[in-house]
Protein backbone atom coordinates (compact mmCIF):
# COMPACT_ATOMS: atom_id res chain seq x y z
CA UNK A 1 0.00 0.00 0.00
CA UNK A 2 1.29 3.47 -0.80
CA UNK A 3 2.22 5.71 2.12
CA UNK A 4 -0.95 7.65 2.62
CA UNK A 5 -3.91 7.57 4.99
CA UNK A 6 -4.45 8.22 8.66
CA UNK A 7 -2.38 7.05 11.63
CA UNK A 8 -2.81 7.98 15.27
CA UNK A 9 -0.32 6.70 17.84
CA UNK A 10 -0.91 5.87 21.46
CA UNK A 11 0.07 8.58 23.91
CA UNK A 12 3.84 8.56 24.36
CA UNK A 13 4.60 7.08 20.93
CA UNK A 14 5.88 8.85 17.83
CA UNK A 15 3.41 8.25 15.05
CA UNK A 16 6.27 8.13 12.55
CA UNK A 17 8.06 5.27 14.27
CA UNK A 18 5.44 3.47 16.37
CA UNK A 19 4.88 -0.22 15.72
CA UNK A 20 1.52 -1.06 14.23
CA UNK A 21 0.36 -2.48 17.55
CA UNK A 22 1.06 0.86 19.20
CA UNK A 23 -1.24 2.77 16.93
CA UNK A 24 -4.66 3.73 18.19
CA UNK A 25 -5.87 3.90 14.63
CA UNK A 26 -4.39 3.18 11.21
CA UNK A 27 -6.20 3.28 7.90
CA UNK A 28 -3.65 0.74 6.66
CA UNK A 29 -5.67 -1.94 8.42
CA UNK A 30 -9.21 -3.12 8.18
CA UNK A 31 -11.47 -2.43 11.13
CA UNK A 32 -14.09 -5.04 11.83
CA UNK A 33 -17.36 -3.38 10.93
CA UNK A 34 -20.61 -4.33 12.63
CA UNK A 35 -23.59 -4.80 10.34
CA UNK A 36 -26.06 -5.80 13.04
CA UNK A 37 -26.17 -6.18 16.82
CA UNK A 38 -29.27 -7.77 18.23
CA UNK A 39 -30.74 -10.62 20.22
CA UNK A 40 -32.27 -13.87 19.05
CA UNK A 41 -33.78 -17.06 20.29
CA UNK A 42 -33.04 -20.39 18.66
CA UNK A 43 -33.50 -20.21 14.91
CA UNK A 44 -32.09 -18.44 11.88
CA UNK A 45 -31.39 -14.72 11.63
CA UNK A 46 -31.42 -13.80 7.96
CA UNK A 47 -29.06 -11.22 6.52
CA UNK A 48 -28.81 -9.81 3.03
CA UNK A 49 -25.05 -9.71 2.64
CA UNK A 50 -24.84 -12.44 0.01
CA UNK A 51 -21.90 -14.16 1.71
CA UNK A 52 -21.23 -15.85 5.03
CA UNK A 53 -20.16 -13.06 7.39
CA UNK A 54 -18.08 -13.26 10.54
CA UNK A 55 -20.12 -13.04 13.70
CA UNK A 56 -19.72 -13.08 17.46
CA UNK A 57 -22.31 -14.55 19.73
CA UNK A 58 -22.75 -14.32 23.47
CA UNK A 59 -25.26 -16.50 25.24
CA UNK A 60 -26.93 -15.34 28.38
CA UNK A 61 -26.74 -17.56 31.42
CA UNK A 62 -28.39 -15.90 34.39
CA UNK A 63 -26.62 -12.59 34.65
CA UNK A 64 -23.62 -13.81 32.68
CA UNK A 65 -22.91 -13.42 28.97
CA UNK A 66 -20.53 -16.04 27.60
CA UNK A 67 -19.02 -16.41 24.16
CA UNK A 68 -21.01 -19.21 22.55
CA UNK A 69 -21.66 -20.56 25.99
CA UNK A 70 -22.03 -24.30 26.15
CA UNK A 71 -23.34 -26.47 28.94
CA UNK A 72 -21.28 -29.24 30.42
CA UNK A 73 -23.29 -31.68 28.34
CA UNK A 74 -22.31 -29.70 25.23
CA UNK A 75 -24.65 -28.12 22.77
CA UNK A 76 -24.30 -27.51 19.10
CA UNK A 77 -22.49 -24.41 17.91
CA UNK A 78 -24.04 -21.59 15.87
CA UNK A 79 -22.82 -21.11 12.32
CA UNK A 80 -22.94 -18.65 9.47
CA UNK A 81 -24.06 -19.16 5.88
CA UNK A 82 -24.57 -16.85 2.93
CA UNK A 83 -28.23 -16.56 3.95
CA UNK A 84 -28.15 -16.18 7.71
CA UNK A 85 -26.79 -17.04 11.13
CA UNK A 86 -28.16 -20.26 12.56
CA UNK A 87 -28.51 -20.41 16.34
CA UNK A 88 -29.26 -23.91 17.65
CA UNK A 89 -29.85 -22.56 21.15
CA UNK A 90 -31.76 -19.77 22.90
CA UNK A 91 -30.64 -16.50 24.51
CA UNK A 92 -28.26 -15.19 21.88
CA UNK A 93 -26.75 -11.70 21.86
CA UNK A 94 -25.00 -11.47 18.54
CA UNK A 95 -22.90 -9.21 16.36
CA UNK A 96 -22.88 -9.76 12.61
CA UNK A 97 -19.88 -8.20 10.88
CA UNK A 98 -19.67 -6.80 7.38
CA UNK A 99 -16.41 -8.73 7.07
CA UNK A 100 -16.51 -12.13 5.45
CA UNK A 101 -16.06 -15.48 7.14
CA UNK A 102 -15.61 -17.37 3.89
CA UNK B 1 -4.15 12.33 26.29
CA UNK B 2 -4.33 15.83 24.89
CA UNK B 3 -7.37 17.05 23.06
CA UNK B 4 -6.46 15.90 19.58
CA UNK B 5 -7.37 13.08 17.24
CA UNK B 6 -10.45 12.01 15.38
CA UNK B 7 -14.03 11.55 16.52
CA UNK B 8 -16.88 10.42 14.30
CA UNK B 9 -20.32 9.93 15.79
CA UNK B 10 -23.19 7.76 14.75
CA UNK B 11 -25.93 9.42 12.74
CA UNK B 12 -28.04 11.56 15.03
CA UNK B 13 -25.46 11.84 17.81
CA UNK B 14 -23.55 15.01 18.62
CA UNK B 15 -19.79 15.04 18.29
CA UNK B 16 -19.88 16.79 21.67
CA UNK B 17 -21.39 13.69 23.25
CA UNK B 18 -19.59 12.42 26.33
CA UNK B 19 -20.96 8.90 25.79
CA UNK B 20 -18.30 6.92 23.94
CA UNK B 21 -20.98 4.53 22.66
CA UNK B 22 -22.16 7.35 20.39
CA UNK B 23 -18.94 7.18 18.39
CA UNK B 24 -18.08 5.09 15.36
CA UNK B 25 -14.45 6.18 15.63
CA UNK B 26 -12.91 7.79 18.68
CA UNK B 27 -9.14 8.02 18.61
CA UNK B 28 -8.96 8.25 22.39
CA UNK B 29 -9.66 4.53 22.31
CA UNK B 30 -7.69 1.88 20.51
CA UNK B 31 -9.35 0.31 17.50
CA UNK B 32 -8.77 -3.32 16.63
CA UNK B 33 -6.79 -3.43 13.42
CA UNK B 34 -6.93 -6.51 11.25
CA UNK B 35 -4.94 -7.75 8.34
CA UNK B 36 -7.00 -8.78 5.33
CA UNK B 37 -8.97 -11.99 5.33
CA UNK B 38 -6.77 -15.01 4.64
CA UNK B 39 -7.76 -18.57 3.87
CA UNK B 40 -6.21 -21.96 4.48
CA UNK B 41 -7.23 -25.55 5.18
CA UNK B 42 -6.95 -28.06 7.99
CA UNK B 43 -6.75 -31.74 7.09
CA UNK B 44 -7.97 -34.60 9.22
CA UNK B 45 -5.93 -37.52 8.01
CA UNK B 46 -7.68 -40.82 7.27
CA UNK B 47 -7.90 -42.97 10.39
CA UNK B 48 -6.99 -40.10 12.75
CA UNK B 49 -9.15 -38.43 15.40
CA UNK B 50 -7.17 -35.22 15.77
CA UNK B 51 -5.58 -32.59 13.57
CA UNK B 52 -3.66 -29.41 14.27
CA UNK B 53 -2.98 -26.46 11.99
CA UNK B 54 -0.31 -23.89 12.81
CA UNK B 55 -0.36 -20.61 10.92
CA UNK B 56 2.72 -18.47 11.49
CA UNK B 57 1.77 -14.81 11.95
CA UNK B 58 5.24 -13.28 12.36
CA UNK B 59 4.18 -10.71 14.94
CA UNK B 60 6.25 -11.87 17.91
CA UNK B 61 3.37 -11.56 20.34
CA UNK B 62 0.02 -13.29 20.79
CA UNK B 63 -2.52 -11.39 18.69
CA UNK B 64 -6.28 -11.20 18.72
CA UNK B 65 -7.85 -13.21 15.96
CA UNK B 66 -11.10 -14.16 14.32
CA UNK B 67 -11.24 -17.63 12.78
CA UNK B 68 -14.02 -19.49 11.03
CA UNK B 69 -14.04 -23.03 9.64
CA UNK B 70 -16.32 -24.67 7.10
CA UNK B 71 -16.84 -27.87 9.06
CA UNK B 72 -19.91 -28.90 7.07
CA UNK B 73 -20.57 -27.82 3.46
CA UNK B 74 -21.45 -24.08 3.33
CA UNK B 75 -21.65 -23.84 7.14
CA UNK B 76 -18.98 -21.65 8.75
CA UNK B 77 -18.35 -21.90 12.49
CA UNK B 78 -16.56 -19.38 14.70
CA UNK B 79 -13.61 -20.77 16.59
CA UNK B 80 -13.36 -18.26 19.41
CA UNK B 81 -14.55 -20.83 21.93
CA UNK B 82 -14.42 -24.59 21.91
CA UNK B 83 -17.18 -25.52 19.53
CA UNK B 84 -19.14 -28.74 19.31
CA UNK B 85 -20.22 -29.26 15.73
CA UNK B 86 -22.37 -32.16 14.53
CA UNK B 87 -20.96 -34.06 11.59
CA UNK B 88 -23.76 -33.60 9.06
CA UNK B 89 -22.86 -36.77 7.18
CA UNK B 90 -23.13 -38.77 10.41
CA UNK B 91 -24.92 -36.75 13.13
CA UNK B 92 -24.25 -39.44 15.72
CA UNK B 93 -20.80 -37.90 15.93
CA UNK B 94 -19.42 -34.42 16.36
CA UNK B 95 -16.27 -32.39 15.95
CA UNK B 96 -14.77 -30.30 18.73
CA UNK B 97 -12.62 -27.49 17.44
CA UNK B 98 -10.89 -24.51 18.98
CA UNK B 99 -8.21 -21.95 18.19
CA UNK B 100 -5.56 -20.04 20.10
CA UNK B 101 -2.68 -17.70 19.41
CA UNK B 102 0.81 -17.43 20.87
CA UNK B 103 3.87 -15.43 19.96
CA UNK B 104 4.49 -17.53 16.86
CA UNK B 105 1.33 -19.09 15.54
CA UNK B 106 -2.39 -19.03 15.25
CA UNK B 107 -3.19 -22.66 16.04
CA UNK B 108 -6.36 -24.55 15.21
CA UNK B 109 -7.00 -27.78 17.05
CA UNK B 110 -9.56 -30.27 15.76
CA UNK B 111 -10.90 -33.40 17.43
CA UNK B 112 -13.30 -35.68 15.63
CA UNK B 113 -15.71 -38.11 17.24
CA UNK B 114 -15.07 -40.56 14.43
CA UNK B 115 -12.40 -41.52 11.98
CA UNK B 116 -12.79 -41.37 8.22
CA UNK B 117 -11.59 -43.71 5.51
CA UNK B 118 -10.18 -40.80 3.52
CA UNK B 119 -8.58 -37.47 4.34
CA UNK B 120 -11.08 -34.76 5.28
CA UNK B 121 -10.12 -31.23 4.26
CA UNK B 122 -11.83 -28.23 5.86
CA UNK B 123 -11.64 -24.65 4.66
CA UNK B 124 -10.68 -22.07 7.25
CA UNK B 125 -10.59 -18.30 7.09
CA UNK B 126 -9.06 -15.94 9.55
CA UNK B 127 -8.27 -12.37 10.44
CA UNK B 128 -5.11 -11.78 12.41
CA UNK B 129 -5.69 -8.69 14.48
CA UNK B 130 -2.58 -6.54 14.84
CA UNK B 131 -3.41 -5.82 18.47
CA UNK B 132 -2.02 -7.95 21.26
CA UNK B 133 -3.83 -10.37 23.50
CA UNK B 134 -0.60 -10.55 25.49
Amino acid sequence: MADYGIKIAKEGYDVNTAADKDLVYSSKFNGMKIAEHNTSGAGTVLHSLGYAPMFLNYRKSGTQYRLDWQTTSFVNAPYTTNAGIVFPNADNYYFIFIDKAE
Amino acid sequence: MGNYGIKVTKEGASVASTDVRDYIIHSKYKNLKSKVLATDTIVLTAGQLTATKNIAHGLGYAPFFFVAAEMNPDKWYNLHAIQTIPIDSDPTYAYAISAYSDGTNLTISLMSGKTFASNQTFNISYYIIIDEVA
